[in-house]
């Protein structure tokens, strides 16, 4: 290689130091070839329950137990990011790394706070005391056998490019949560969390779509009048045909009645966690807060064809497209 | 009235002199620098000697800022004060990964603050991760020969916005919002578009994720003749991409949406012939969108594929069938964007036919560690032994091998961007367990244009100092999960006289190797390293030592810094010192 004539100093140096790298590779090798069936069960690897068969596991326990040789190298000691492992971790569950004399910790990212929508992602909470007192931290998902504790930025892609399984597989139902999860801004929680719940509500005729504040109502009424609060003008605005189509004040507005029995000109429905279309009151209200994701406002007349169509559209081209 | 004519040129004493010769020698300089293009070539330029320093400076059209901080707006702007074209980027590509808390900074109100006494004539802006208000937008939108507007990976802004400056900007050509996060306000933008024809010839919003007003969308098209590229949001439904397409056959860049009927259509609806409407747009060589797609109407396209240089299928949720339909077509393909869906069948069908193709992007459909993605080793593989002219990858997969990957480097020796993302961390070669050390080895070693690299999988400081050794070009490393000790860090250091711009994330780097970069600080753009191993008194060394590096300490907690390792450092040189707006979780060393 041309490169390395004009670095004749510097190469002898990193051959020398590439070469100890290499005996201390076939020290591992050795090690590992060696290594019975109880130093693996030293060297920890646990991706499951205890007494879990080892053979299925085969690929990641390798992965892990070359990163666990390291460890022997050069600092015993050796920490990350501040975290020492004062003792065997038992959290098997999340392919944590265990040593036998305890100096490995796998660092996981502790930026918890800058997550703000991300739902692949279960946020793992680490801090120095916690690592002193209780190494394990273990995320929601501890029942899970063989999925290791996500990590924050990993792997590296733009959260509008998450979930798209979700959102895109479901075609024809309109967009999943996961979509609304596109944006990571954090006035917008598109999940419920302490401020406020909000869903997109569409109203047919009406271009634009508005948001509503669930968690601002607790009752089917109070929903209902405030959809009509909400689209009244707009509704007004797009029967008089106007061309620029940005919202203003209008006279002549009619109220938006009947919305939850059917009786008005407007009916409320709702897309649910499943990708269902739902009769808004039909469930409790607090079952229905925790199922809904969409909300729309049809016009009746064509309520009961849609509803139908949907569903077996669905299953039509579910089956067509896979 | 001959006497009175006016004497040909200024005079000092009466008689006609002509002008110094150093003012001669800086008009020629002038006349001559306006050829000069790249930056860096005028960087080079600027350095000869005084007058060309000035020649240059009055000379550059184009303003490149890499990093917001690392100069004042003031500085740049009064030492380059024609320039009417101006690129800035805000904060480092770890922030997208949410790796850097919100409200970090990249501030562009500073900046458009003093465009509006020195910039007035501003006509182009390029901004790249930075926070940008509706305010700052407003401001831009007041300037009166402003015409292209170009944000990428941008925040802070929403739909108010981007109406102030469709309504204000009357000689606006180019609007294009690339991944952006853009706030519903609500508002109409489209709409206000002023009436009558407009100059618009790029208008990109796939990413404004808030449905718009389509009748007005339609009038717009109609009413802008030059308008070559047009990217629209998942709101807009297949059956009005047609009513757009068909008055808009001109298109050279086409994003299509959903690419689905926004209602459920029965059968025996009468659809339009979409693919009529692709057969008309003879331009059209640039084909994405695609964001809900419906399998069904993919044979739409097939018209335009013979023509495709780049095609984006990355939202595409489709299988290997159904992309061989249509990449069968597409022998000019240059730019592949895919999801793995596909499969390696997917990516061999590609492999056979685009035999042109530069650049391969393959993202995950389930960006889990642990999840079971269709693509691997043999999809890399496949690419390697037919695209041989492949300059840029980008590859996310669950299991590869160092044979693939050595592969690559050998059959595709034009590589520039290689970068590989086995998202399961510390994963071997999945044959023989082995660490990927080799096959990055390989890559370094054979890709001799090689200047992007980032790298993934169980590697130890062997790979690193394959990159110290044999990247010589390399200019931006990323670094995940990888490494044995800091001398893997110190290889890259002291081996890649290139580096720009180093990105480190939970590594086992800590100061002492920190400190053999010393040398080479100065020259890069900035060096990033969070959760490595690194110490509040290791950075503050550095800091010490070198007095125009601004060396911050990002910390992931809001509470005082309890033991001495430090979360988050970034790194960079800067002109005008530390930022007077760092918030309260950035500690400036």
């Amino acid at each position: 290689m041309d490169g390395c004539s004009s670095n004749d100093l510097v190469c002898p140096q990193l051959l020398d130091l590439i070469s100890k790298d290499r005996e201390w590779l076939v020290q591992k090798g050795e090690q590992r070839s060696r290594g019975s069936k109880s130093e693996e069960k030293k060297l920890e690897l646990r991706l499951g329950p205890p007494g879990e068969d080892y053979g299925t596991k085969l690929e990641r326990e390798d992965s892990i137990l070359s990163l666990g040789y390291f460890s022997n190298h050069k600092d015993n000691t050796y920490t990350f990011g501040g975290f020492t492992n004062t003792g065997d971790m038992k959290t098997a569950e999340n392919g944590w790394i265990m040593k036998n004399n305890g100096s490995q910790n796998q660092q996981f990212s502790f930026t918890e706070k800058f997550q703000t929508n991300n739902k692949a992602e279960k946020k793992v909470i680490s801090s120095a005391a916690a690592a002193s007192a209780n190494p394990a931290v273990v995320p929601n998902s501890s029942q899970k056998r063989t999925a290791p504790a996500p990590v924050v930025g990993w792997p590296p892609i733009r959260s509008f490019r998450k979930n798209l399984a979700s959102s895109s597989s479901s075609k024809p139902v309109p967009e999943s949560p996961n979509a609304m999860l596109n944006k990571v801004s954090s006035e917008e929680p598109a999940q419920s969390c302490g401020k406020g719940f909000f869903v997109k509500i569409n109203m047919d005729g009406v271009p634009i779509g508005r948001k509503v504040n669930l968690k601002a109502y607790d009752s089917y009424q109070k929903l209902s009048s405030a959809v009509d609060e909400l689209f009244r003008g707009l509704l007004a605005a797009q029967r008089d045909s106007s061309a620029s189509g940005i919202h203003h004040k209008q006279e002549g507005e009619k109220s938006i009645t009947g919305l939850l029995d059917g009786t008005g000109e407007y009916t409320l429905v709702y897309d649910d966690n499943e990708g269902d279309r739902v009769l808004v009151g039909d469930v409790p209200w607090h079952m229905f807060v925790s199922t809904v994701r969409r909300l729309r406002v049809l016009k009746t007349s064509e309520l009961s064809t849609l509803c139908f169509g949907i569903r077996q559209e669905k299953t039509r081209l579910d089956a067509a497209s896979k | 009235m001959r006497e009175d004519r006016p004497p040909p040129t200024p005079s000092r004493g009466g008689a006609y002199s002509p002008p110094p010769p150093d003012q001669v020698l800086e008009n020629v300089l002038e006349h001559v620098l306006q050829f000069l293009t790249f930056r860096r070539d005028r960087n080079a330029a600027a350095l000869v000697c005084r007058s060309w320093h000035r020649a240059e400076a009055l000379t550059r059209l184009e303003l490149f800022i890499g990093n917001c901080y690392a100069v004042a707006p003031r500085r740049a702007m009064e030492r380059f004060r024609r320039a009417t074209a101006v690129t800035i980027k805000g904060k480092p590509r770890f922030a997208d990964f949410n790796l850097m808390p919100p409200d970090w900074g990249a501030n562009f109100t500073p900046w458009v603050t003093f465009m509006a006494q020195c910039y007035r004539a501003l006509e182009k802006l390029c901004l790249k991760r930075m926070f940008v208000t509706d305010e700052d937008l407003e401001l831009l939108a007041s300037f009166p020969s402003f015409r292209e507007l170009v944000l990428i990976c941008c925040d802070g802004f929403g739909t108010s916005g981007l109406a102030v400056v469709a309504s204000k900007c009357r000689k606006l050509r180019v609007l294009d919002l690339i991944e952006d996060e853009v706030t519903d306000d609500e508002i109409d933008w489209i709409s206000c578009f002023p009436e009558g024809e407009t100059c618009l010839e790029s208008l990109i919003f796939d990413c404004v994720e808030c449905p718009i007003y389509f009748e007005a969308l339609e009038r717009l098209v109609a009413r802008s003749p030059s308008l070559k590229k047009l990217k629209l949001n998942r709101y807009v439904s297949i059956v009005q991409l047609y009513r757009l397409m068909i008055r808009a056959p001109q298109l050279t860049h086409l994003g299509t949406g959903s690419f689905s009927p926004s209602e459920i259509v029965a059968q025996g609806d009468q659809e339009p012939d979409y693919s009529s409407a692709f057969d008309a747009c003879r331009s059209l060589v640039c084909l994405s969108g695609f964001r809900e797609i419906v399998p069904d109407y993919l044979p739409a396209i097939y018209p335009v594929c013979a023509n495709l240089t780049s095609l984006n299928f990355s939202y595409a949720n489709i299988s290997a069938e159904q992309l061989r339909s249509v990449i069968r077509y597409c022998h000019k393909l240059q730019i592949f964007w895919v999801l793995d869906t596909v499969c390696d069948a997917g990516l061999q069908a590609v492999a056979a036919t685009c035999k042109d193709l530069r650049e391969l992007r393959v993202f995950p459909i389930d960006a889990r560690e642990d999840s079971e993605a269709p693509v691997s080793d043999v999809g890399l593989l496949a690419i390697s032994e037919g695209c041989r002219k492949l300059q840029s990858i980008l590859y996310f997969c669950q299991r590869m091998t160092n044979a693939a990957v050595i592969a690559m480097s050998e059959n595709c020796p034009e590589l520039v961007v290689f970068r590989l993302c086995i998202m399961g961390r510390h994963l071997p070669d999945h044959v023989t367990r082995e660490p990927m050390d080799e096959g990055f080895g390989a890559i370094v070693k054979n890709c001799k244009k090689l200047t992007r690299l980032a790298t993934s999988g169980l590697l130890t400081d062997r790979a690193f100092s394959y990159i110290g050794q044999y990247g010589k070009l390399v200019r931006t490393l990323s670094v995940a999960f990888a490494g044995d000790s800091d001398t893997g860090l110190k290889y890259v250091l002291e081996g890649c006289p290139r580096l720009q711009k180093l990105e480190i994330r939970d590594s086992p780097f800590g100061d002492s190797a920190l400190r053999t970069g010393l040398h080479r600080y100065y020259n890069m753009r900035f060096l990033w390293m969070s959760s490595c191993r690194l110490t509040r008194r290791g950075c503050k060394e550095i800091a010490q030592q070198m007095p125009h590096l601004v060396v911050e300490m990002i910390n992931g907690e809001e509470e005082e810094v309890k033991d001495d390792y430090v979360d988050t450092l970034y790194m960079y040189r800067s002109l005008d010192g530390p930022r007077a707006d760092a918030p309260s979780f950035v500690t400036i060393l």
